[in-house]
This record gives structure tokens, sequence and C-alpha cells, in this order.
């Protein structure tokens, strides 16, 4: 139960990030239109390109209510808006924390591919891990089944390329779902133990790439409490040059290390920092397309293995994946990047994983889905914001 | 940028492009597009294939069915933007979903085309060519315009094939152009569901070339929108998208027209006219439609409102049509041609102006004729074209016939129109209108139109032509053929003149010879009037008298001076007592001073001996005495007595002014005035061999003899019998209380009473005599009061006027007895004292008499309760 005292907290919106107070928020009449004629809603229009006709704006109340009688039609809504810019927000919002997460990385580097699996290995796995992710509004539901799931799972193809949020501003809009850890209580019965609402970003590559459009369109990087970001190992030359033209090798794209040091840019301009101050958003880097480079990883190695992340975040597993990947990328080339995270990134991860374990590239087709240890870096994070415990031994 | 070309703008996902890093970007642009502009461009330039087409299957065929986006929109810096998307199927890096989006970018709407124009452009760049992004990206040329219109399909005789070839299409478009106007005032945009996409291409195709260029940018379009979130004013649609079309778009989000599965939005009415119109057009006369968009295309006319519906008619009035335009829609579309009268266009807009007004209903309201004059005016003053000037003369005269024969109220404002038309105009122009007035088929006109005018009308058109006719120096006026030609119709339309003529006289102002010479003219009319028949020779009085009654107004305007000199002027022509008489009674009836105002009238009119006084004088006093009330009448009269004036007036009237002057004599001995006034009656009674009735000299000479007489002892005058009450009150009232007062005895107080005494008026003498006791000093008991105890105790049957006074000796010893009572103590004890030392109660009967009236005046003491309510009560 929400405290009128909580409720005078400042809130962070997840769609537009700006903060507000719960006793400011407008909220949305969700009368039938058939009983509530609907009316154009400049404001939600002006922040994402909304021009529909939806139901009537209420004003706010000026203190904390969770809901508000329209004035048309006389029903009470709680469809809690943002003040700024009208998004539609969670149920839980000033209940539960919003936990941000972040997945950058260059033009084909996998993002959306890994957003998609990862949804689902949390949706599918969650139980071993004691989480339920369930999507928190329909508009989540109905992006991640048409742009993610389904081209993945059903159609088995490529997703497409995720357009520029300069250009659409949907791309802007994230996943929310709300994440709650469960755990047994006396008797054995399951129990609720917490809940978070957990929201993802996909980003694409080309709004990353200068430092204007990151700022403009990728304000939330500097308010995530965590940050995915995916590296394309088939970029590096020195992969390149060991796997051959026949491993169906993508275009050369933008420099990682360019991104990292935008993104840090933006962190530290949004957050105040100063040149000397190490971000204190936890990064986890993930090397994507993982069995495409398989090959060359010493056959030892953890990487390898299935990660075994019972009833919590396996840390030695971590650790181990953490030292291989550091190695690994000494080998081919990447210090500056390992150097620049370190220095950079008071926490920070090295991950390998594969959001699809096979590779569409030259056919088109995904030929099955076979994800390995996507989940590793999220439940990292997970880990380092204190959402998850350590896994049973 | 250089008028008549467009910029360019490539969009898609490529390897180069201005963004510096591969990806979606803008490929290449013209030297001159803004980033602004740029960046909602790229907003702009936004694809999704439709969802049920397998477009990661088979590259080429497949792209080859997806349907292609034709998008147009205004950009936020006021430049038309016209998008062609096409799906490209994979990009530069192997990954499915790019589209190619070629953008042409014009300076404003454009001019005399539709966006549509260039939809068959062959310069439509689809897709890079391969290798292409590997080269740096190269500015793009600017395209002239004639150029990509130059192969314009979708011309409007395709359309109407399109409309004709399939049942329902017109119905359907009309529906649609009114959802069109619909969205200024519900948002709801118009959403067009196809199967095919050429289909939907020719629906915004019609959509656009319903309106004219000027307003394309009020029209966006899209031929094929993926996600309603972001919809355009027009969506056409087709396949699996964003796009539910469950209810809540079809009957509360968009207007949608659902061509796949028929179910259609219901469109509220709105622009009926202009939707039906425009389609018939289409359907059936498509160069008819394009001469109206040139005509609104001229204008500058931009938005899609009521505006463009207040053109077509304007339009269609100016075709030649007949319009019954409702008094809402006439000022509509005025409204918008005096906006569109202070543009470039003045001069069509003028012509358009008058159309709109000829071209109108007959129902249209004065105002606002007259309204639409004042936009005609203003512009012809500006626009300083003869040619125009003519078309206000003609349009005046129109308005003015229109507001004169349809209501009395905007006689005014036209006369104000005129005045300020007047205004503008130098003497040259003057004339001409007066002459445009004067037309022989206006004054056609005029004269049909007088049997059917109002009193107000004919005034005011009458007034018209004379001012008319003096412009045009037609010299006097009241002799020229128009005006005697319009009085002689007006009163042959009613010629015993029973309504008012001051339609007739009143245009001639304060000009005595014009005057003179239309009653002149009017009285001649009625003589062969009565000779022809149409006046019954009994009614030409009567006729005459109604003359006059218009003429007193007229006259009653002019200084006095004036009046009189007209009045003299005209009173010794025949015919003309009875129009002056009546001038008279008007005058006077409506004087607050109306004694003053005859006197007057007397003075410069009757005293001169004419005949016409000798006729008037007693005539018109008998008439004023009956105007007047009752006082006024007698101070008139005896007025008249005094200054001997009344000796002129004839008997009748001699007797009633000396009747009514005798009312002014008093009763009182010391009123010397009435004692002249009297002896003037008399002497002129006498003269006259009269008899006044009631006779109030007679009355006086008894109240006289009465009151000083030296004994007093004068008996009950014979004349009390025949007097009426209020005179004998009046005399009672005038004589007893003087007698009462002098009598200090029982017997003098008795001898006062015999004076006045008179049977017929026993009620009147009461009354005052109690009325007399009741203004004694209320305080004590006086001398008065006492001697009429002793007298009233001593009445007996023995008095004279014993049945007149034993009537009244009860009442009388009871108001007695009820003073005494309400007296203090210390009243009461003296008059107590006084009963007891006067001789007259030494005697046993009345001292008996007395001791009862002292117990009826203790009967009356008031309670202490009541006593002290009065002291409460002050």
């Amino acid at each position: 139960m929400l405290s009128p005292l909580k409720s005078a907290n400042r809130t962070l919106c997840p769609f537009c990030f700006e903060y507000f107070q719960l006793r400011e928020t407008p909220f949305r009449c969700t009368s039938p239109m058939a009983r509530c004629e609907p009316e154009p809603d400049p404001i939600l229009e002006r922040h994402w390109g909304d021009n529909r006709r939806l139901g009537k704006v209420l004003p706010p109340a000026w203190r904390f209510v969770r809901g508000i009688k329209c004035g048309s039609c006389g029903k009470v809504s709680r469809r809690r808006l943002c003040p700024h810019c009208h998004a539609d927000l969670p149920h839980t919002t000033g209940s539960y924390k919003n936990v941000i997460f972040a997945i950058i990385g260059a033009k084909e580097a996998g993002k959306s591919h890994y957003l998609a699996t990862l949804i689902d290995q949390l949706r599918v796995n969650g139980g071993a891990l004691n989480l339920l992710l369930e999507a928190m509004n329909d508009e989540t539901i109905a992006r991640y089944r048409q742009d993610f799931y389904d081209p993945v799972y059903r159609e088995h193809r490529p997703i497409s390329a995720t357009a520029s949020a300069l250009a659409d501003r949907r791309v802007q809009r994230p996943l929310v779902y709300s994440l709650t850890r469960v755990g047994t209580g006396l008797g054995g019965r399951s129990v609720i133990r917490g809940a978070v609402v957990l929201v993802f970003f996909d980003t694409a590559g080309e709004d990353l790439d200068s430092e204007d459009t990151l700022s403009a369109v990728n304000k939330y990087i500097y308010r995530s409490d965590g940050l995915v970001l995916l590296v394309d190992p088939l970029q590096l030359p020195s992969v390149r040059d060991q796997l051959g033209s026949g491993a169906g090798l993508p275009n050369m794209n933008t420099e990682t290390s360019d991104i990292v040091t935008r993104v840090t840019r933006l962190v530290q301009k949004g957050r105040g920092l100063g040149e000397t101050d190490r971000i204190p958003i936890p990064l986890a880097v993930a090397f994507s397309k993982f069995d495409a480079v398989k090959p060359l990883v010493d056959a030892q190695f953890q990487l390898h293995n299935v990660a075994r992340h019972d009833g919590g975040f396996d840390r030695h597993d971590f650790e181990a994946i953490n030292s291989e990947m550091m190695a690994l990328l000494d080998e081919w080339g990447g210090q500056d990047l390992v150097h620049q995270v370190k220095i950079r990134y008071a926490k920070h991860g090295f991950f390998g994983v594969s959001a699809l374990g096979c590779n569409p590239h030259t056919t088109g087709r995904i030929s099955h889905v076979v994800p390995q240890r996507v989940e590793d870096p999220f439940l990292w994070l997970l880990a380092e914001n204190g959402l998850l415990g350590r896994a049973k031994q | 940028v250089i008028e008549a070309h467009a910029l360019q703008f490539h969009y898609t996902s490529c390897r180069r492009g201005l963004a510096g890093s591969p990806g979606w970007q803008t490929r290449a642009i013209s030297v001159g597009v803004e980033h602004e502009e740029r960046r909602e461009l790229e907003r702009i330039a936004r694809y999704d294939p439709p969802r049920d087409v397998p477009v990661h299957l088979a590259p080429e065929p497949v792209c080859d069915a997806v349907p292609k986006t034709f998008r147009v929109t205004t950009l936020s810096s006021g430049r038309t933007a016209v998008v062609r998307m096409v799906y490209v199927g994979k990009d530069y890096s192997g990954r499915w979903g790019n589209f190619f989006a070629h953008g042409l970018l014009f300076d404003g709407p454009l001019v005399g085309r539709w966006p549509i124009d260039a939809y068959a452009w062959s310069g439509w760049v689809s897709r890079l060519d391969d290798g292409d992004d590997e080269r740096e990206p190269q500015p793009l040329p600017p395209i002239p315009l004639e150029e990509i219109t130059e192969n314009a399909d979708f011309s409007f005789d395709e359309l109407r094939t399109f409309l004709l070839e399939a049942d329902g299409r017109t119905q359907l478009l009309e529906q649609m152009l009114m959802a069109i106007f619909r969205r200024a005032d519900d948002a709801r945009r118009l959403v067009i569901r196809e199967r095919h996409e050429l289909e939907a291409v020719y629906w915004i195709a019609c959509l656009q070339k319903a309106f004219p260029t000027s307003c394309q940018g009020s029209l966006s379009c899209s031929t094929f929108q993926f996600d309603p979130r972001n919809a355009l004013a027009v969506n056409a649609t087709m396949g699996e998208t964003d796009f539910l079309f469950d209810e809540g778009e079809r009957l509360h989000q968009f207007y949608v027209f659902d061509l796949v599965t028929g179910r259609h939005s219901d469109v509220p009415e709105s622009h009926r006219e202009y939707a039906r119109t425009v389609t018939a057009w289409m359907a059936s006369d498509p160069q008819r439609l394009l001469r109206f968009h040139e005509f609104v295309s001229d204008f500058g006319q931009r938005d899609i409102g009521p505006e463009l519906l207040d053109l077509l008619r304007v339009y269609r009035l100016e075709c030649g049509e007949r319009l019954a335009l409702p008094e809402v829609d006439f000022r509509s579309a005025l409204a918008l041609l005096r906006t569109l009268s202070l543009g470039p266009q003045l001069g069509r807009v003028l012509g358009l102006v008058g159309g709109l007004v000829r071209g109108s209903d007959a129902s249209i309201s004065p105002e606002s004729r007259i309204e639409a004059l004042r936009v005609l005016v203003e512009g012809a003053a500006v626009a300083e074209n003869p040619a125009h000037w003519d078309l206000v003369f003609r349009l005046w005269v129109d308005t003015f016939d229109h507001v004169v024969a349809n209501s009395d109220d905007a006689v005014q404002i036209a006369t104000l129109t005129r005045g300020e038309l007047v205004a503008r105009l130098g003497d040259s122009r003057r004339r001409e209108l007066a002459a445009a007035f004067l037309t022989s088929g206006h004054v056609e006109r005029m004269l049909s139109l007088m049997g059917r005018l109002s009193d107000e009308g004919r005034t005011r058109l009458m007034c018209e032509v004379v001012l008319a006719c003096q412009r045009v120096g037609q010299q006097p006026a009241y002799e020229a053929a128009e005006v005697r030609a319009l009085i002689d119709v007006g009163l042959r339309h009613e010629p015993t003149c029973g309504g008012n003529l001051q339609w007739v006289l009143t245009p001639f102002g304060k000009d005595p010879d014009g005057v003179e010479a239309i009653l002149v003219h009017l009285l001649t009319r009625c003589e062969e009037y009565a000779l022809e028949g149409l006046i019954a020779p009994d009614s030409l009085a009567a006729v005459r008298r109604s003359i006059g009654r218009s003429l007193s107004p007229i006259l009653g305007a002019w200084g006095d001076a004036e009046r009189f000199g007209m009045i003299n002027r005209v009173k010794m022509r025949e015919g003309f007592d009875d129009v002056l008489l009546s001038e008279w009674e008007v005058s006077i009836a409506a004087s607050s001073d109306r004694v003053r105002k005859h006197l007057q009238y007397a003075e410069e009119v009757l005293s001169d001996g004419s005949p016409f006084a000798e006729a008037m004088q007693g005539v018109m006093l008998a008439t004023l005495l009956d105007a007047l009330p009752r006082d006024e009448q007698s101070a008139l009269a005896a007025d008249w007595v005094r200054s001997t004036r009344s000796r002129t007036l004839a008997g009748e009237v001699a007797a009633r002014v000396l009747a009514l002057a005798s009312q002014r004599v008093t009763l009182v001995p010391e009123d010397h005035g009435s004692e002249t006034l009297a002896e003037r009656i008399e002497e002129e009674v006498a003269e006259r061999q009269l008899r006044l009735k009631p006779d109030r000299l007679a009355l006086r000479r008894a109240a006289v003899r009465a009151l000083t007489a030296a004994d007093g002892k004068v008996g009950a005058p014979v004349v009390l019998d025949h007097v009426d009450p209020s005179s004998y009150r009046e005399f009672v009232a005038s004589v007893l209380p003087r007698l009462l007062n002098n009598a200090r005895r029982a017997e003098e107080h008795g001898q006062a009473l015999n004076v006045v005494a008179c049977e017929t008026h026993q009620r009147e003498l009461a009354d005052t005599y109690l009325t007399f006791l009741s203004d004694c000093p209320a305080d004590r008991f006086g001398q008065a009061d006492h001697v009429a105890l002793e007298y009233w105790l001593a009445l007996d049957d023995s008095n004279t006027h014993w049945p007149l006074l034993g009537v009244m000796r009860r009442p009388v010893l009871q108001a007695l007895a009820r003073k005494l009572g309400e007296m203090g103590r210390a009243g009461r004890a003296e008059a107590r004292a006084r009963f007891a030392s006067a001789p007259v109660f030494k005697d046993p009967a009345l001292r008996s008499r007395l001791d009862v009236f002292l117990d009826w005046a203790d009967a009356q003491r008031p309670s202490w309760f009541e006593r002290l309510r009065r002291v409460v009560a002050g």
C-alpha cells in the first residue's frame, strides 16, 4: 500500500525520464469510447507523435489520490499519466522501484535479438531463479510479440533493423515489465518477497553514433540502473582475420570504444559527474554472437559451459567468465576497451552471450534458436542492484 | 531555392550518408533544405510494410507487391513535402526492413497543381543501385516543377471514370469530403481501407482534387499508412497494420471507410452542400470543378472550412445560378468577401458582392443587404473605378427598393447607408447616383411599389425621389413629373386619405412653396376624386381634415413664424378651413399649454377679421374648451369675460363661456375680483338675455347678504332650495362658521342655523355643522361649545326648523359629550364650573338635561389603558 508520505517523493517517468510527484499526475478516462467521447491529447502528440483521439485527460487533484472521477462520464479512472508526456504510467508507479536497463551497442551488434531472447529466457526459466517476469501493459505485450518474439521464434528470421529514434518515436518507448521475486515461506508455501518494474530500452545503433543524437533521444541512459553494452566480436579485426571471409562476417561498423566514450560522456553530463569521477552505473560488456567465435575459444574455458544460476546469481561462474573474457579481449586486440571500461566504470563485468546460437547472416534464416548465457549480464546487473541473491552452491 | 523547383531528399539504410556512419540516415539532400526540415522529413519518411505480406521470403517480386507510400504534408517551415517510400527488402548489411524514401520539398503549396500530380513522375528514385552507397553522397539537384507534374495521372476525366465505374463511389466521396470538413471540429482523421494500392491512390486523388490547389496545405495525405498514432488528415491503408478497424476506431477515433468489409463510419452532417456539389461536378462536369478551383486559388484561400463553402456559393452566383441562401449563409459569404476585399482582388470581389446580392433569395434581410452595400461602397472608394461605382449605384437602388418595400425598421439604416455613400462621392458622382435613381425603369418600379408600401416606406421613397430630382436639377422638385406621378399613384391607392399623408408632405421639409403646392395639388385631386365618385361628397371634409392631420407635424417642426406664415398664406384659399382646423386640433392636442398655444394662434391667425377668423374663432374656442380640464375651462372662460373677448362670441359658445366663467366667482364678500367678474358676467348675461344654471351670482349675493346684514336676522334665501348640493355645501361652509363664531348666546346660535337651514340639503348642513364643532379647540370647552350646548339642550319641537334640527340634535350632543369626555381633568373641571355658574342651567328641566349630557360625557371618557396607549402613541 502506498502511503501519502511516499507519494510526496519524486518519481521518475520511465518514458520521458522527467521526475514528478504523484499528486500532480493527471489520469486518463478509461470508459469505453461509446460512453465517454475520446478527444485529442496535444501533450501526448507533442511528446510521442500520437495524434489519436484517446480517453479524456482528467486534471490532477493536486493531492495524492488513487483515481479521479471523469467529469463527463462519472467513471473513476485509475490510469495515471505522466504529467510531462502523458504516457500511461505503470499501475505500480510509486509503489515499486523502476529499474531501468539499457541495451546499447554498435549497429548490427545484435541488440534486438539479445532483447528478444533475454525476455523469453527470463519468462521461461524465471522459475529456477525464483523470478516472475510479466509485461506491464498491452503496448509491451504487442510490441514484444510483433517486433521481437514473432520474427525470431515463429518466423525464424532476423529482426529487421531497428529504426532510428529520431525518425520513429515508437523506438523510444520502452518495454515495461514487472519482476517479482518469490521465495518459500514457513511451511513451504510460495511467498512474494518483492517486486520491481523493469524497463528495457532497445536502441538503434545509429542513435549511438553521434553525441547530439545520443543526448536527444537516449537520455534514459544516464538515468538507468544498468547498462548492457553488446559488442560484436566479429567487428574485431583479429577475430575477422582468424575466422576468414567464409564465416559470414558483417560489415565493419562503429568502433565500440567510441560508443563507450559517448555513453560515458553522456552519463557524466547527465549526472553532473567530474572528469575524474567513475560512473556508478554497472556496465555489463557482453560479447554477442559468441557462438560464431567459439572456435577461437579455448575448450577449457568456462564459457563453453551452461550457466547454473540456481535460485540466484552464480558469482563464481561470473568471475570465471569475466576473467576469461578479459583474457580473450586481450588476445583479440580489445585491450583498449577493457582499459576504458575498467577506468570509467566502477562496476563492470565482461560476458559472452549468443542470442540465437546460430549465424543467420548468410542465409537470412534462423534455423534454430538456442540462446546461450543471455541472462548472465542481466542477472549480474540485478545482483549489483541488490535485487538478486547468490545462487545455491 | 528557385521558385517552381523542388528540393530533393533521399533516406534509407545505407553505408554512407549524411550521418557519417552506416545505418538509417539521409543518404543525400539538395542544398537549401534546412536541418530542422531534414529532421522532420526523416520522421515523415517512416515506412512499415503490411504484416501480412511475407516481405522476408522472396525479395524482388514481393517487394513490388508491397504498397508504396506517397505521403504529402506541410512542414513546420511552411514548405510542402511530398515523400514517396518504397520497400526495398534488405539493406547493405543484409538485414530486412529497408525502404527507400524520396522526398520533394516545395516552397509552400504547389501553385496550380495538386500533390497527387507528382505521383506519376518518372524521376522517383526507388532504391540505391548496388554500390551506390559506397560513394560519398553528393547534393541532389533541384527539379523543375513542370518536369515533376508533366505526366500527371489522375486527371479530372480519369477521376470521373473512377467514380462512375463502381456503384456508390460518388456517395462515398461525398461522405469522405464531409469527414474532412468535420476534422476541424472533432480531430477525427479519415482512414480509407482498400484492397488495392491503386484504388487507394485514386481515392486520395479524388479527395485532393475535390479541394483547390491552394487548400492542399491543410490536407495531408498518405496513400499507405501503417501507424494510426501518427495518421495524417487523409490516410489510405491496406493489409495488416496497426489499425484495428474496431468500433473504437470506426465510431470514435477516425472516420473509417472500410472498403474491404463495407463498414463505414457515420459522418455527421457537415458542409454537405460543398461535398455534394463538388462530387457532382467531379462526376459530371470536371471542367466546372477545375474552374471553381482556379476561382478559389485566385483568392489564396488555404483553409478547408466554412470559407470554402462560402466561396463555392459565391462562385455559383457568379456563374449565374440563383441560390436561396439563408440569412446566416448570406452573411457568412459576405463576411468572407469583406475580408477578401482587403486583398489584391478588390475589383473582382466587388463584382462578387454584387452577384451575391443580386443572386440571393428575396428573404435576405434589409440589414444584410445594406451590409453588402457598405462593403461595395468601401471597396469602390478604394478602387476608384467608374464601373464599380455604377455597380454600387445599381445595387443601392435595388437595395433601397428592397429595404423600403420590406422593412420599416431598416429605412433608417438605408438612409444612413446613402449618407455614407454620398459622403464618398463628388458632385458629379452624386448626380450619377441621382440619375440612376430616376431612370425610367426605376420610376416605373417605384410606381408599382407605391401601392404596397407602408407610410414610412412611401415617405422614404418620396424623400429619395425629391432629393434625386434636386440633385439632377429638376427644380422645383414638387413640380417634377415623377413626384406628381408618385403622389397620384399613392392617392389613388387610398383616395379617402384614411391614413397618414405625411409621405406626401415630408419630402419638402421647410419649403413653404413646396408644401403649399402639394397641399393645393392634394385638394385638387380630392375634388376630382369626389367628382369621379372615388370619394363620397359627404366625405370630402373628412378627407381634408385628414390632410390637415398630416400637415400638422410638418408645420409643428417649423418655427412659429414659419408655421403661422404658412397658415396665413393658405387660409384664404378655398377648401382649406377643414385642413387648417384639423392642423390646429392636432397642434393643440399635442401642446402642454393649450390655452397659451391657442391664444398665440388666435393672435397670429384669427385676429385679422378674415373670413377664416370669423368662421373659426368660435369653433376653435369650443373645441379648445372641450379639450381642457374643467378647472382650466373656467379659468379660460373667466379670462375671456374679463378681457371682453367673450362679447365677440356667438350665442351658444358665449353662454357656455359665461357659465364656465361664473364658476370662478367665489362666495366671499371680501373677494373683489369675484365681485368684478360677477358684475361682468351679470351684465353680459343680461345683455344676451341668458339664464345661468346654477346661478352662482345669486348664491354669491345671498352669502354677502347673510354675512353683512346689520341685524343678522335674515332667513334662509329661497335660492338655496334650487342649488345643487355642491353649491349648497360651498355656501354653508362659507357662511355658517363665521355666523356661529360671532354668536354669544344660544339665540344667536339658533339664528345662524336658521339662516342656512334648508330642508333639501339636510345632510350637507349636518356635515358642515359637525365639522365646525370638530374644528373648535379640542383641549377646552370654549365659548362656541358652551353656546352650542345651551342651544341644543334647550332645542325642542317648537323650533321653526324642528324636523331638520331635531334630526341633528342627538349627533351634535354626542359630539359635544365626546369632546368633553376626552378632555383633560383641568378642562373638564373648568367646563363643569362654568355649567354650574351658568344661569340657564338653573332651570330644573335644563339642569336635568345637562346631567344626562354629563353622564354621556363621563361614559365617553377613555379607559386608563386607552389613555396610556395614546400617550405611548404620542
